[in-house]
């Protein structure tokens, strides 16, 4: 009993000389509590991001498509000069631009009335039907859209009860829309949901007795407080859109390669330095939404 | 060649990537002629998918699967043993039917028809050699042609070109 105390002593001396010098020292003990997360995000994240950056920069052996680290733009000059990866970038952005703007559409009524007109018990249904799509798998979820788009499939057969005729969406881009569209769409709706939910009743309050009605109120107080949370919805559906390879595969048609497809065909062949030259492209773009985004406020919102 | 290609392009619906997409396109109405493994051909059949594969007299396309062992290989005796075994016929057989495909061994015939009956011809491993000489199999291509030249097109290029079609 005697003894193990005595051997503890030494140990509470120096935890108590420890926590002498993280108190004179604020910064050392916020560092001490950072350092492991800070080293993981610096060396896995960055440093995985640099990796990719730096081996755009190499080539590939054509014999043995082994990498050489010989420096050279070549990459960047046929993204550059070949329009068939110019028309691919701008297909790529051009969808997760028109899905982003969609789900924002669809996102803003439901949000609202989840946040402002719903009853307790309601939101909490709703907020189980948007979410519960996220406990399947996204490939599961990609597999049920072929069913219902597929040319003997659910919404033909539903548009052929009501007499109108077949609807090829299946192996189109307009397929591909509606997919993606459907499946990000929970990520637009609870950033706006708690845009929504955080403007006080008093502000609608006010801009009635000014005499705004439901359209100049709409206009003039709720979409300016509800714009960070759509702007962050925004950078989810726009990012997870803009990176995704798996539904131009399965429900894609002879045109709908994507930035992803090409960097997945490349680094199959392979040809990784291509495959990061190319993978530089959403990087960048997302990185001026992401600039742009912080100027609409949209980090306050997330 | 890519022109052509690219001419076909309209009469496409989906360049498929997983033999499983090409069967559900098929059961689902949404495409009625493709290229395709008799893999493909024999499981829509078993499902009672009215189709039929033909060889179009421009010729077909084909590709082998092949057994190597790593240069540095720490056991190269094992996988000796191990490539002497799975070329048997029997075990050439259940691999065929097992994976779908044509059996490189002729002798697993008898035994392919034993687990599945009239399977040998299904997947054609009783076919005469005219047969495999009419299908031009999967090269990988090299800048060197083979012919003393050395001006075709490598691998590289032959990807950024089917880009350059389905892109």
């Amino acid at each position: 009993m005697l003894d193990s105390a005595a051997a503890g002593l030494p140990f509470r001396e120096a935890r108590l000389r420890l926590s002498t010098i993280f108190w004179r020292r604020p910064w050392l003990k916020a560092l001490a509590l950072l350092a492991l997360p800070l080293a993981a995000f610096v060396f896995v994240y960055l440093g995985a991001l640099v990796a990719l950056f730096v081996s755009a920069f190499w080539q590939i052996n054509d014999f043995t498509a082994k990498v050489e680290h010989v420096w050279t733009l070549d990459n960047f000059n046929t993204l550059i000069h070949d329009s068939v990866y110019r028309r691919i970038a701008l297909r790529t952005i051009g969808l997760a631009s028109a899905v982003t703007l969609t789900d924002a559409v669809l996102a803003f009524p439901l949000a609202y009335f989840m946040a402002r007109i719903a009853g307790g018990k309601t939101r909490a249904l709703l907020f189980v039907l948007v979410l519960m799509p996220l406990w399947s798998s996204y490939l599961v979820r990609i597999y049920a859209w072929r069913t219902i788009l597929a040319h003997d499939g659910a919404l033909n057969w539903s548009l052929n009860k009501i007499g109108l005729p077949n609807v090829g969406l299946l192996y189109t881009n307009w397929g591909m829309w509606i997919v993606f569209s459907y499946i990000w769409l929970p990520f637009m709706i609870l950033p706006v949901y708690a845009a929504l939910e955080r403007i006080p009743q008093s502000y609608l309050e006010a801009s009635q007795d000014l005499g705004g009605r439901g359209w100049r109120t709409l206009r003039s107080v709720i979409l300016p407080l509800v714009l960070p949370g759509l702007v962050a919805g925004s950078i989810f559906t726009f990012s997870l859109t803009l990176g995704d390879f798996i539904t131009p595969l399965l429900v894609g048609g002879p045109s709908s390669s994507f930035i992803g497809n090409v960097v997945e065909e490349q680094v199959g062949q392979p040809n990784v330095p291509f495959a990061a030259a190319f993978a530089t492209v959403p990087v960048i773009v997302m990185g001026f939404y992401l600039l742009i985004a912080r100027r609409l406020g949209a980090f306050e919102a997330i | 060649m890519i022109a052509l290609l690219k001419e076909q392009k309209p009469l496409v619906k989906t360049y498929w990537s997983f033999a499983s997409d090409e069967i559900t396109a098929f059961k689902n109405g949404d495409v009625t002629m493709g290229a395709a493994w008799p893999y493909q051909t024999l499981t829509l059949q078993a499902d009672k998918v009215p189709v039929k594969e033909i060889i179009p007299k421009e010729g077909a396309t084909g590709w082998a699967d092949t057994w190597m062992i790593a240069k540095k290989a720490k056991h190269p005796n094992c996988a000796y043993l191990w490539m002497k075994w799975v070329s048997t016929p029997k075990v050439q057989a259940e691999q065929a039917l097992g994976f779908g495909e044509t059996p490189a061994n002729t002798k697993a015939c008898p035994f392919m028809d034993k687990i599945q009956a009239g399977s040998c011809a299904q997947y054609h491993a009783n076919a005469p050699g005219a047969y495999f000489k009419s299908i031009k199999f999967w090269k990988t291509p090299v800048t060197d042609c083979g012919n003393g030249k050395k001006n075709c097109i490598d691998y590289g290029q032959w990807q950024s070109a089917w880009t350059r079609i389905t892109g």
